[in-house]
């Protein structure tokens, strides 16, 4: 199918004299694709190669009490069986490396396991049919939890713990809270004057990305005491971060080769495989492979987060939507991965792509016994328009209105204060509904034909109302940001749990921020990163470069709480073990 | 410990493997067994691949149909005398698991899979067992059902061939509800057979697949529409009769409740055809 260039809309707006924008144009990638030359991750092989295979809870919620590899290392063909205890950094969360979140996920379940598939050994052996055969034969004695697999279960008092790092089992965003508000005008005097009241309770399940490769890596030693890995992940930089940051050693000892990614859609940036993938050839001396294989890739590498959705409409007779109040809550599974992170974007997206007075809106991050979720097409954003588009038809049937008219009524134009206090601007809904009708024939009457995004925006609806917030009391027309004095020491400030997304869209920067340390050794590594086509644009905050410590030794248990270790020490033992 | 592939060139020797060793199955058409194969399922040790030509007869000129267990659903698809099993086995994978795929493993696919099995006892077929019988009942025949009703740690029997009587034009109908047409795993298969006589219903079979973990019958909807003229008032009726018969399973694929409302919606959608 051709593209149509609608070139009459928005003609102004566009420069025509551009290169590739606005053009058709060849994938670079799609020569070597359609003659099945582009080489991926599992085209290299190495001489000895060896295989990882992982001993997965059965359970959705256990405390281990024993583990049992006595007949499993002595299985033919099996090299090593690596423990939680042997990773160095047992406990990460991705998005540390933007300083978002804390640690709370284990590359090897140590503890307890929180979701049914979850890693707890890793066996390398030297075909894949040996390491499932030691993985049959290894025994673990669990002590089988309650668990939780319902958000709204899982945030009741005395709902099972899933993840003790929250123990309410909800995300901490910025400043402590527990989710993430918006703030726009006052829905309760909207809803008293509404013409009609209109409810709905929406959820929607995990979606799998489902890549025709799944997730995986090859890692072998190289000369000068680096490994290299070829992976199949779709943020090299990302990936490589977070193992120098799991397995302690410095980035530079690591040499990431990507490259083609076979499906990624943002199931390909948890960094599932290369840490135990290096960590066996750390281990081993030898190269090993880490490939998970498809039921793995469905049941346990990440899907996109189950959402449910709460929305309340105040509407006008007139087909004005004069309030929305929408709650939302987040399954991020047992782990944050990248759900916290979906749920920011979320909150920036609400109420949806209409100009709405009066919006009141609260999303929760939950942790339920769950397969952990992670990022996919437009996390955050896609699973709450479906509870908004079917709450759209819900309110035009309640008004007794034609579904597509009550859309171009609300729609935003060009110049209305959006609830998270942006200004819109090149606003297509209108111009889309109408090409869209006019594609299928469908009728729409002469007076929304005429409708354009272009002109009825600003002006009135340019402004900031006054808002009602919970703490803070009503806020002045126009607020977009609040200064907020610290509070008592050893006191969490009270910014934020109240207040108004600001005008960049992201939450507000604490009130008292921490100084940005500039690093004391130049890191053209630390500074380069690409986040790929993970959809995470921003840098990565620079961080500090710690003193070098020596570490304790690889093979060693972790006594107690996992503190982690500083990334960047000049020496690794397992290091100086090599040389 | 490797996996065991042995050829095996007679049917009925391979059930008497089959009955003595209990880690040993029947490779088909490998559509199922095959992931698991390659997925290093430790369990399977030992796959018999049956080459005795009973397998792939096929007897379609008659009244009287007889499909061996090994015909695939492409050769299925290949004969015009078997269109009436057109519609269910175009249903099953793409065209490469068509090439492969086989009738008697479809008889032992559990749900989401085994469209073909549900229209199969939509059209009261029988279906012949290997090995275990000599003398004058060895070619005796029992109903398809025998092999939907056993738990799921009996020994499953090696079926030789399923034997049909050829429905009449516009006897029986299919439908299957998947989530993504046209490959996708059923939430809901329904298969209706109806034989009218002087303006009723003589003889009704309905058979769902999704519903339970194997295909099975509705008999109690059967029994509101026996004896009834099809008319919207027969359909609400029996519409009506299908929670109350059956419980629909959940899955990752639908809940209960949506697989429920969904046979409900199919079940109307074919009588009203069938009107």
């Amino acid at each position: 199918m051709s593209v149509d260039f609608r070139k009459d809309i928005f003609a102004k707006e566009r420069d025509d004299n551009l290169n590739e924008i606005g053009k058709p144009t060849r994938r670079q990638d799609i020569l070597g694709h359609v003659t099945g030359r582009s080489p991926f991750f599992d085209d290299h092989r190495f001489d000895g190669l060896l295989h990882i295979k992982c001993v997965r809870s059965p359970h959705h919620h256990a405390r281990i009490r024993a583990i049992d590899t006595t007949r499993a290392e002595t299985m033919p063909g099996v090299v090593r069986i690596i423990r939680g205890s042997d990773v160095p950094v047992n406990l990460n969360t991705l998005l540390s490396l933007l300083d978002f979140g804390k640690d709370d996920e284990p590359v090897l379940a140590e503890s307890k396991v929180a979701y049914m598939g979850e890693p707890v050994l890793a066996i390398v052996a030297q075909s894949e049919a040996q390491a499932h055969e030691a993985v049959a034969a290894v025994r673990i004695d669990y002590e089988v939890l309650p668990h939780v697999l319902d958000v709204e279960e899982a945030i009741k008092p005395g709902a099972a713990v899933v993840n003790e790092t929250y123990p309410g089992n909800k995300f901490e965003f910025y400043g402590g809270n527990d989710h993430q508000k918006l703030r726009f005008g006052d829905v309760a005097p909207a809803f008293a004057r509404a013409d009609h009241i209109v409810e709905g309770r929406y959820q929607m399940a995990p979606i799998e990305q489902a890549p025709i490769e799944p997730n995986g890596a090859i890692a072998a030693p190289q000369t000068n005491d680096r490994y290299v890995c070829y992976t199949s992940t779709q943020g090299l930089f990302f990936s490589l971060g977070t193992v120098a940051k799991l397995l302690n050693v410095e980035s530079n000892r690591l040499h990431f080769i990507g490259g083609t990614v076979g499906g990624g859609f943002g199931g390909k940036v948890d960094s599932l495989c290369e840490p135990l993938a290096i960590l066996g050839a750390m281990l081993t001396g030898r190269a090993v492979r880490y490939v998970l294989d498809r039921a793995e890739e469905m049941q346990v590498s990440a899907p996109r987060s189950a959402e449910l959705w709460y929305v309340k409409d105040g509407l006008a007779a007139d087909g004005r939507i004069i309030a929305r109040q929408l709650t939302g809550y987040f399954d991020s599974g047992a782990y944050t991965r990248l759900t916290g992170y979906g749920v920011v974007k979320c909150i920036g997206h609400l109420p949806g792509p209409y100009t709405i007075p009066n919006v009141h809106s609260d999303a929760y991050c939950v942790y339920t016994n769950r397969t952990p979720a992670t990022a996919m097409r437009g996390f955050g954003v896609t699973a709450v328009d479906f509870a908004i588009e079917r709450q759209m038809d819900k309110g035009a049937r309640a008004l007794g209105m034609d579904p597509f008219e009550f859309r171009l009524i609300n729609a935003y134009r060009d110049g209305d204060m959006k609830a998270h206090r942006r200004l819109a601007g090149n606003c297509a809904l209108i111009e889309s509904i109408q090409a869209a009708a006019e594609r299928v024939d469908y009728p729409l009457g002469a007076e929304f034909r005429a409708m354009t995004s272009m002109s009825g925006g600003g002006g009135e609806r340019a402004l900031i109302p006054p808002t009602r917030t919970e703490r803070l009391g009503m806020l002045p027309a126009g607020t977009s940001t609040v200064e907020v004095k610290t509070t008592a020491p050893g006191l969490v400030p009270q910014f934020g749990v109240d207040l108004p997304v600001p005008a960049t869209g992201l939450p507000a920067p604490s009130p008292t921020p921490t100084p940005v340390p500039a690093p004391k050794a130049p890191e053209t590594r630390a500074t380069t990163y690409d986040y790929g086509a993970s959809g995470l644009s921003a840098p990565p905050a620079p961080k500090e470069v710690p003193p070098a410590t020596e570490p304790a030794a690889l093979t060693k248990s972790q006594p107690g709480p996992v503190t982690p270790k500083p990334r960047y020490s000049r020496y690794s033992s397992l290091g100086n073990r090599r040389r | 410990m490797p996996v065991k592939i042995e050829s095996m060139a007679d049917l009925d020797a391979a059930a008497q493997v089959l009955a003595g060793d209990k880690t040993a199955q029947v490779l088909g058409g490998g559509t199922i067994l095959m992931p698991r194969v390659n997925a290093g399922d430790v369990a399977l040790r030992r796959l018999l691949r049956i080459s005795d030509p009973v397998l792939r007869k096929m007897t379609v000129g008659g009244p009287e149909i007889t499909i061996g267990a090994g015909v695939s659903m492409a050769d299925i698809l290949a004969q015009q005398g078997l269109a009436f099993l057109h519609p269910a086995a175009v249903c099953v994978g793409g065209p490469a698991i068509r090439n492969m795929a086989t009738l008697g493993g479809n008889l032992f696919a559990k749900a989401p899979y085994g469209d073909l099995a549900v229209l199969l006892l939509a059209l009261g077929t029988e279906v012949s067992l290997a090995g275990g019988r000599t003398g004058p009942g060895a070619a005796r025949r029992d109903p398809i059902e025998v092999l939907f009703r056993q738990s799921t740690d009996a020994r499953a029997p090696l079926v030789r061939a399923v034997h049909l009587a050829r429905p009449k034009a516009g006897q029986v109908q299919f439908h299957k509800m998947a989530r993504t047409n046209p490959r996708g795993p059923a939430v809901v298969t329904l298969a209706v057979s109806l034989e009218v006589s002087a303006g009723r219903i003589a003889k009704a079979r309905i058979a769902l697949g999704g519903i339970e973990t194997r295909p099975c019958l509705a008999v109690g909807v059967a029994r509101t529409l026996e004896g009834a003229a099809l008319s919207e008032a027969a359909i609400t009726r029996a519409c009506a009769e299908v929670l109350r018969e059956l419980t629909p399973r959940s899955d990752a694929l639908a809940s209960g409740w949506y697989r429920g409302e969904m046979a409900q919606l199919h079940l109307r959608r074919i009588l009203q055809q069938m009107m």
